[in-house]
């Protein structure tokens, strides 16, 4: 890993860590979700189940999904082919061209902006605070908060207040990694110097 | 039984899964000491070396599981997905001792919290060993793509496994108030899904992508990891009063020496013959004759002093 991977990862960590800070400020009723890994109520309605377990995949719904105490089934939205080896003999599921899980817009753009981060931290930051003055910076945020709830909306204004804290945090934290650096340089220099002597 | 030390020293195979295990316990170390060392210092302190190491030894192993499923599925096991099984291993590490290593109440807050977590993204830290789980899992979560379908599934459900195992350790009740075949059908299958997920949601961590058959050959390959384990750990969890699959029923070396045979032999003869699956099952074999040996250690130990192995 080189010496700047090294440093974003750093600042991405920072950056996370200050982010479950944000936790702390709203009131229980505004902690909106910042991302739900789980999908159960889009699983159960996605078309094919498979067991994997058992190697059996069912239309959902099937009545001979091994269910009881089984957690191993995970939800499918579309099948191909080679899939149809698996089939439940009684519920013969059969090709369909389904939709894929929709997924959560909020959770994608925040680990979009999380992984920009980590690639390109300081010109990021740079282009951020002027990209924040434009018409279409503006015209974002009108945007973002016509489609957010009511406590979606409240948490954003936070998060964004937040955001000009965590800008000075990552600015200080970057600052102080590169003068770790120089300093180590230094004394690496020094100690060259010294057993050259 | 066979002596493990002697097949460990003379088998081929062995030799090579020692070798895997040197070099990837070197990376392991390259990836998780200094976020060891920059979030939770005490980790790395002198007195509190040892906890460091046992971390740093199951990432070894989920490292080489890792590169198994990784190969299986036709990826070459480069420096990301190094770095990605380190990370899955320690977070693995911290994730198991916030259930397993507390009193009841504390475990059943950090389920909470864990599922909070999941769920909402938050995660309130309050010490540096909850800062180094949540750092690792954030790195983890940002390296791969956690919304995939299945990946997320995999994840939810390995929260789910763990949840209902830590439960039902916590109060017996339902257990209990199940007939004795039923009990037995509820551990077999709370076992075989905490083993399962593990192998499921490293494989998908790794390669995003995993086929139906592929799946279900890994879900197996991980609920024998996991009973092999019970089986090691048969006289402590009877001491810690937790039922498992293992110490719940008669003859439990013979069942799982039927279990191994039969889902190595669909290891070997279900996937194509490559570098991932010689790994895999050789270290399947590995693991079982060293917990073999360490069940009978234990049964003549007799005492709540409990050793670590390999």
């Amino acid at each position: 890993m080189n010496d700047y991977s090294h440093n974003y990862r750093k600042l991405f960590d920072r950056f996370s860590i200050e982010l479950q800070s944000i936790y702390k400020r709203p009131s229980e009723k505004e902690k909106a979700p910042l991302f739900n890994i789980s999908c159960e109520n889009e699983a159960a309605k996605a078309p094919f189940q498979y067991d994997s377990a058992n190697a059996v995949l069912h239309r959902t719904g099937c009545k001979y999904i091994d269910g009881k105490y089984n957690l191993s089934i995970f939800a499918l939205w579309e099948i191909n082919e080679e899939d149809l080896a698996f089939a439940c003999k009684k519920c013969k599921p059969h090709l369909t061209g389904g939709e894929g899980l929709e997924k959560d817009p909020v959770s994608d753009m925040m680990y979009g902006i999380f992984s920009l981060i980590d690639q390109f931290g300081s010109v990021l930051i740079e282009r951020g605070k002027e990209y924040k003055k434009t018409g279409s910076g503006k015209k974002l945020a009108h945007s973002l908060g016509a489609n957010l709830s009511e406590q979606q909306e409240k948490l954003l204004d936070k998060s964004i207040s937040s955001l000009d804290l965590l800008i000075n945090s990552l600015h200080q934290l970057n600052m102080q990694l590169e003068s770790g650096e120089k300093r180590d340089k230094k004394e690496e220099n020094h100690g060259n110097s010294e057993s050259a002597r | 039984m066979i002596d493990i030390d002697d097949f460990i020293k003379n088998d081929k195979g062995q030799q090579e899964i020692d070798h895997c295990l040197k070099r990837l316990r070197d990376k392991a170390d390259e990836v998780l000491r200094p976020l060891a060392t920059s979030y939770y210092p005490a980790m790395i302190a002198h007195d509190h070396a040892s906890e460091f190491n046992k971390m740093r030894e199951l990432s070894t192993k989920m490292m080489l599981v890792g590169q198994a499923c990784a190969e299986i599925a036709g990826y070459e096991f480069n420096d990301k997905l190094i770095m990605l099984s380190a990370l899955f291993g320690g977070c693995c590490f911290l994730g198991d001792s916030f259930i397993d290593d507390y009193d009841d109440e504390e475990t059943l807050d950090y389920i909470n919290r864990l599922e909070r977590l999941l769920t909402k993204g938050w995660f309130e830290i309050s010490d540096d060993r909850e800062k180094l789980f949540y750092v690792i899992v954030t790195r983890l979560f940002s390296e791969c793509d956690v919304f995939e379908e299945k990946t997320r599934q995999a994840i939810f459900g390995q929260f789910l496994a763990q949840k209902r195992d830590a439960l039902w350790r916590l109060d017996h009740t339902e257990l209990m108030s199940l007939s004795h075949d039923e009990k037995i059908d509820a551990l077999l299958q709370c076992a075989n899904d905490r083993g399962g997920y593990v192998t499921l949601v490293l494989s998908l961590v790794l390669t995003e992508e995993l086929s139906l058959h592929y799946q279900h050959i890994l879900y197996l390959a991980g609920k024998l990891f996991m009973h092999i384990d019970d089986h090691g750990d048969h006289h402590q969890d009877k001491y810690n009063k937790r039922f498992t699959y293992m110490n719940s029923i008669d003859n439990p070396a013979d069942k799982l020496e039927k279990l191994f045979n039969n889902i190595v032999s669909k290891i070997k003869s279900d996937l194509p013959e490559n570098g991932g699956r010689d790994i895999l099952t050789n270290f399947l074999t590995r693991y079982y004759h060293t917990r073999l040996k360490k069940h009978i250690l234990e049964q003549n130990r007799g005492s709540s002093r409990w050793v670590i192995y390999e």
